[in-house]
């Protein structure tokens, strides 16, 4: 279904890419918490994606490729908000300050997961976990060596079983 | 102190907590409704300039017409010559081609019946017409020059039919190509929809005592790139090609000129792209293309003097506030009407729908959404409402029987 809302959007219909919206916007909330914690934050870069991705639908040229597209204009508007905030890119992070925890809007499994994990590692996690992308497709999105992506999947996902293990 | 027991659990787990739902907050709603908004707001607006603009984007390359084979008097009265007449015969839609197609097409009409043979010359003296016709073949080019049809590099255009009505051409189309389409631009559709072959064009259209009118990709107007139609078999395809102009009345003839035909494979290359205003590139794979390269012209005379069944009724209302309606335009095909706006008011934000005698909407003609088919309709008394755009997205569709009362001004009038 997908292909065929992305065909009838790039030939101009607005229902049809309004559709395709809704469909990815779980996934793109998801990413954006990677980066941020402010509802007002991820609502920002989440209607600045949807305007951009309209503007530029047709320069889609397979269906399949339309996901990685989008993730990359989402990727691209959070790290360009983040940066105007005048904070250090997660990439760069080594790690969060001992004992500091970032507030999320809810309660929740997955924002638990984020809270626990390193700043930097929470777009691959969500990335590779919620998205399916491989490793190389992360390293091409984030423009980061493969390498690292797969020794922060490594190290976050020790500290996460250290974390669920000391919880239960 | 209990473990996970393994990877396997642990990355189950974690599928399962990037894939959660999350909450959508107020303010991601309104955003994202915003955003909703300005996006129907230029679709229509793009709509509205024509979309034939959507041409010009990198994905088409910039085809040179090769040189326009010498003007043809022809003229088309529905019945076929055929360039290859082997190939005809196994065609089972010869001459029937807008009969067979005009309820397909996104642009509906009986043009059929309204087949204009404006200003032509009887049957009988379509072949004198034709005498010592011109073969190139010792060019190379194999031009064959039979009147209606114009064979080049191994494709023949057939014209069957045409029609006009206000400011558009239709023709009846069938080509050939000996060598044969790709499979690609075969690719099975759903039920109902049509295939398309793409195209560039160019056309003058002509009048007594007032300048020729120039359409061409170079003057930013390309008259027809899409034609839409049925792939009969790899061999042929047959279609209805809606060809637009600023004004037709009074025309004495439009030389029209096919420069190639084209379509899209599903192999692709790979280009740099970026996202616009990212100084960032990517590798992004684009398509390739199959042209085939022409000319193939035509020239379908027009008689200025005839009716082109176009009917302009003056309504001249508006409201307290200054919303109204001018005038309503019905033609062979299509229906229009013109909208009055209060200084000041931004008139993009509004949107003219027009209601059959049934107080069913019609659907777009093709064309701007504001055209509209009155194939299959019973226009001879219609409602016209101007409504705020928002207003027209929550009433289309189940709810349009709502559109009259929620209309910032609505008028009923006859056409009979």
């Amino acid at each position: 279904m997908e292909d065929t809302l992305v065909k009838k959007a790039q030939k101009g219909d607005p229902d049809s890419f309004v559709r395709l919206m809704e469909l990815n916007k779980n996934s793109m909330q998801r990413i954006a918490y990677g980066f941020f914690h402010e509802e007002e934050d991820v609502a920002d870069v989440i209607q600045d994606t949807v305007l951009l991705a309209f503007e530029h639908i047709r320069e889609v040229r397979k269906t399949e490729y339309f996901k990685s597209w989008l993730m990359r204009i989402l990727i691209n508007n959070c790290r360009r908000l983040y940066n105007s905030q005048k904070r250090v890119q997660p990439q760069e992070l080594t790690g969060k300050e001992e004992g500091k925890r970032d507030f999320y809007p809810s309660d929740n499994d997955f924002f638990r997961m984020l809270s626990v994990l390193p700043s930097d590692s929470r777009v691959i996690f969500q990335l590779f976990y919620g998205e399916q992308f491989t490793t190389k497709e992360i390293s091409r999105l984030l423009q980061m060596n493969e390498s690292t992506i797969r020794s922060k999947l490594h190290r976050g996902k020790d500290q996460l079983r250290s974390s669920w293990e000391m919880e239960v | 102190m209990k473990k996970l027991d393994g990877d396997v659990q642990l990355n189950k787990e974690l599928h399962r907590i990037c894939n959660l739902d999350l909450p959508e907050s107020e303010l991601l709603r309104g955003k994202l409704n915003t955003a909703y908004r300005q996006i129907y707001e230029k679709a229509e607006i793009e709509r509205k300039a024509g979309e034939r603009k959507k041409m010009k984007t990198n994905r088409f390359s910039i085809i040179k017409p090769a040189a326009i084979a010498a003007g043809l008097m022809i003229i088309v009265l529905g019945g076929v010559g055929v360039a290859n007449p082997a190939l005809a015969a196994e065609i089972p839609i010869i001459g029937k081609i807008f009969a067979y197609l005009e309820e397909k097409v996104s642009y509906p009409g009986n043009y059929s019946e309204n087949a204009f043979t404006v200003g032509i010359q009887d049957q009988e003296n379509v072949s004198e017409t034709y005498e010592g016709a011109e073969n190139n073949s010792e060019t190379g080019n194999d031009v064959r020059e039979n009147g209606f049809v114009q064979s080049k590099n191994g494709i023949t255009v057939a014209v069957t039919e045409f029609s006009r009505d206000n400011g558009k051409l239709y023709m009846a189309l069938r080509i050939t190509n000996e060598e044969g389409f790709p499979e690609d631009f075969m690719e099975k559709r759903p039920e109902g929809q049509l295939s398309h072959l793409q195209c560039n064009s160019s056309a003058v259209v002509h009048w007594d005592g007032k300048e020729d009118a120039s359409y061409s990709e170079g003057e930013g107007n390309i008259p027809l790139y899409d034609i839409e139609g049925e792939f009969q078999d790899e061999h042929t395809f047959v279609g209805i090609a809606m060809a637009e102009f600023d004004d037709l009345a009074g025309s004495t003839g439009i030389d029209f000129t096919f420069h190639s035909f084209y379509g899209f494979l599903t192999s692709t290359h790979e280009v740099m792209g970026h996202v616009a205003g990212e100084a960032e590139t990517f590798m992004i794979p684009e398509h390739d293309m199959k042209i085939y390269e022409g000319s193939w012209s035509f020239n379908f005379a027009l008689d200025a003097e005839s009716a082109d069944q176009t009917e302009e009724i003056i309504v001249d209302q508006k409201n307290g506030e200054g919303f109204g309606i001018s005038k309503v335009v019905r033609s062979a095909y299509e229906i229009t009407a013109e909208p009055v706006f209060p200084e000041g008011v931004n008139k993009a934000d509004y949107i003219v729908s027009i209601l059959d005698i049934d107080g069913k909407p019609l659907e777009s003609h093709g064309g701007t959404v504001e055209q509209y088919a009155t194939y299959g309709r019973n226009t001879d008394t219609v409602t016209i409402c101007l409504m705020k755009f928002e207003t027209w997205l929550e009433y289309k569709g189940e709810n349009a029987d709502k559109q009259t009362e929620n209309a910032v001004f609505s008028v009923r009038v006859d056409l009979k």
